[in-house]
C-alpha cells in the first residue's frame, strides 16, 4: 500500500548532545496501517514522533505527508502521553480545540465533535471538565480531539502508560475499534512489548545511539484473540531479542 | 444530624463576642485615659455621628467622589498592569528591555508620585486616580507576569500541535486561560490596594473620604473620622464580594 508518510535521511539531535538521537533515518508509514514504535527509554521514539508532529524541527532530512490537505482537515494529529486536556474547557470544547483555525461553520464543527464523541463513546461526558473525568476518559478525550481533525496519520505517544492495567486493556480494545472506524494510519509509540504485539500490523524496534531500526516486523496474526494465537509468544520473543 | 449548623452558629457567637470585646476595650481606652485627652472617639457616639454626617450632606458626596477616583485609578492600573505583564512575559526582547527599568521604578511607593500628580494634574480627580493607578499597576503587573511565566509549557506544545502557533492564537487559546487564576488574584489584590492608596492620596486635599477624614480630625471630631473609616470598610467589603462573585464565575472550571 502507498505510504501516507515518508521520512528520509532524518537526523535529530538534542541541543548540546554529543551524538544525534537519530541519524540518516528512513521511515514509511502505509495508509491506514497500525505501526508500533518500540524501544528502551531515551532511544528517541518520542523525539521521532514529535518531529513527525511538527513540534521539533529536524537537523537534517525531510518528513513528507503524501496526501493533499483537504479543507477542514489536518493531515496529522497527536495524542499525548498525559492526555493533555485543557482544564478550563469542557470535554466538548477540548475536542473542538482541534478544529480551531479550520474553515468550518459552527454547525459543521458541532457535527464533527458529536461524531467523534459518539465514536469514542463519550457523548454523556461532553459537558464535564477534565478534573471530573477518570484517567482513561481523559485519554479517550485526547484521542477524540486528535480524530476530530480527520487526520491521515494519528501519532500516539505512549498514550496508555499512565492508566491502570484494567483501564489499559479496555482502552486498547477501544483503540482498535476506533482505528478500524476512522481509517487513519496510527504510529503508536510504546515501551510495552506485549502492547505493541497485541495492537499492531507492523512493529518497529529502535535501539542504539544514534537509534537504528533493529527490527521491522509485519504482524499477520488476527487481531481477534491475538494473545491466544500460537504466534503471539514468538512475536513477543522476537521483539524482546531485538531490543 | 449534620454538625455544620452548630459549628456555624458557634463561629457566629465567637465572632460577635470578639466584636463586643473590641468595642469594650476601645471604650475603656477612652474612659481610663490610655491616649491623649480628646483623641479617642467614643464608640457609643459613632451611630449619632453617622446620622450627623448623612444629615449634613457630607458623607454621600464624599463616597461618590472617592468612588470616581477609585474606579478610574483601579481601571487604569489594572488594564495597564495586566497588559504590560502579559506583553513582557510573552515577548523575550521586551522582557529584557524592561527588566532594569522595572527594578528601578518598582520600589518607589505610589504616594511618592503625589508630587508629580499635583504638578501635572493639580489637586484634581485625575491626580488622585493617577496615584491610585500606580499602586494598582504594580500589583497587577507582577501577578500577571508571574502567572504567564508559570503557564505549563506543555499547553504551548499542544497549541502548536493543533495549528495555534501564531502569537495571538497561542496566547488567546492557552496562555490567558491558563494564567487566569493568577491574573484574577492580582486584580483582586488591586481592588484592596486601590482603597489604601486612595485615602492617602485624598488626605492631600482632593475631595473624597480622605479629605473629609482630615477635615474632621482637624476639628477634633474623631467620631466622624470613624464614620468614614467604616464607610471605607463597607464599600471595600462590597467591592471585594462583587469581585469574588465574578472570579467564582470565571474560574468555575477549577476543582472545588
Amino acid at each position: 500500500m502507498a505510504p501516507v508518510l515518508t521520512a528520509r535521511g532524518l537526523t535529530l539531535r538534542f541541543p548540546g548532545a554529543e551524538r544525534p538521537t537519530l541519524e540518516n533515518f528512513d521511515l514509511d508509514i502505509e495508509k491506514g496501517g497500525f505501526v508500533s514504535l518500540v524501544g528502551g527509554s531515551g532511544v528517541g521514539k518520542s523525539t521521532l514522533l514529535r518531529a513527525i508532529a511538527g513540534l521539533l524541527p529536524p537537523d537534517a532530512g525531510t518528513i513528507d505527508l503524501t496526501s493533499p490537505e483537504r479543507p477542514g482537515q489536518r493531515r496529522r494529529a497527536i495524542v499525548f502521553q498525559d492526555g493533555r486536556l485543557l482544564p478550563w474547557r469542557t470535554l466538548r470544547r477540548n475536542v473542538e480545540y482541534g478544529l480551531e483555525g479550520l474553515s468550518l461553520t459552527a454547525k459543521e464543527r458541532r457535527e464533527r465533535v458529536d461524531e467523534v464523541l459518539q465514536l469514542t463513546r463519550m457523548e454523556h461526558l461532553a459537558d464535564r471538565y477534565p478534573h471530573q473525568l477518570s484517567g482513561g476518559q481523559v485519554q479517550r478525550g485526547g484521542i477524540a480531539r486528535a480524530l476530530v481533525v480527520r487526520p491521515d496519520v494519528l501519532l500516539m505517544d505512549e498514550p496508555f502508560s499512565a492508566v491502570d492495567a484494567l483501564t489499559r486493556g479496555a482502552l486498547q480494545d477501544e483503540l482498535l475499534r476506533i482505528w478500524s472506524a476512522s481509517g487513519a494510519a496510527i504510529l503508536f509509540v510504546t515501551h510495552d512489548i506485549a502492547e505493541a504485539a497485541l495492537l499492531s500490523e507492523r512493529v518497529i524496534v529502535l535501539s542504539g545511539q544514534p537509534a537504528r531500526i533493529a527490527l521491522d516486523r509485519r504482524v499477520t496474526l488476527p487481531l481477534q484473540d491475538r494473545r491466544e494465537d500460537p504466534g503471539f509468544v514468538p512475536l513477543v520473543t522476537d521483539i524482546q531479542e531485538a531490543l | 444530624m449534620s454538625t455544620a449548623a452548630p459549628r456555624g452558629m458557634r463561629r457566629a457567637v465567637y465572632g460577635a463576642a470578639g466584636l463586643v470585646a473590641f468595642i469594650a476595650l476601645w471604650k475603656a481606652a477612652g474612659s481610663f485615659g490610655w491616649t491623649s485627652p480628646g483623641t479617642m472617639p467614643d464608640p457609643f457616639l459613632v451611630p449619632a455621628a453617622i446620622r450627623d454626617e448623612i444629615a449634613s450632606g457630607r458623607l454621600m458626596p464624599a463616597i461618590g467622589s472617592s468612588l470616581i477616583h477609585y474606579v478610574w485609578g483601579l481601571t487604569l492600573g489594572s488594564v495597564l498592569g495586566v497588559a504590560v505583564g502579559l506583553a513582557t512575559a510573552t515577548m523575550p526582547w521586551l522582557d529584557a528591555a524592561h527588566a532594569w527599568l522595572a527594578r528601578i521604578l518598582r520600589p518607589i511607593p505610589p504616594l511618592a508620585w503625589v508630587v508629580f500628580a499635583i504638578a501635572w494634574f493639580k489637586v484634581s480627580h485625575a491626580g488622585a486616580a493617577f496615584v491610585i493607578s500606580i499602586g494598582v499597576f504594580w500589583v497587577n503587573y507582577f501577578a500577571t507576569y508571574a502567572a504567564v511565566r508559570n503557564v505549563d509549557p506543555r499547553y504551548h506544545e499542544l497549541a502548536r500541535a493543533f495549528g495555534q502557533s501564531a502569537y495571538f492564537k497561542r496566547h488567546r487559546s492557552v496562555t490567558l486561560p491558563a494564567a487566569s487564576p493568577g491574573i484574577l488574584s492580582g486584580l483582586r489584590t488591586g481592588v484592596g490596594q486601590a482603597w489604601m492608596t486612595l485615602i492617602a492620596a485624598e488626605l492631600l486635599g482632593v475631595p473624597g473620604m480622605g479629605q473629609e477624614m482630615n477635615a474632621a480630625a482637624g476639628v477634633g471630631a474623631y467620631e466622624a473620622v470613624v464614620v468614614y473609616m467604616l464607610a471605607i470598610s463597607v464599600v471595600y467589603t462590597l467591592s471585594d464580594a462583587l469581585f469574588s462573585l465574578i472570579e467564582g464565575r470565571l474560574l468555575a472550571w477549577r476543582p472545588s
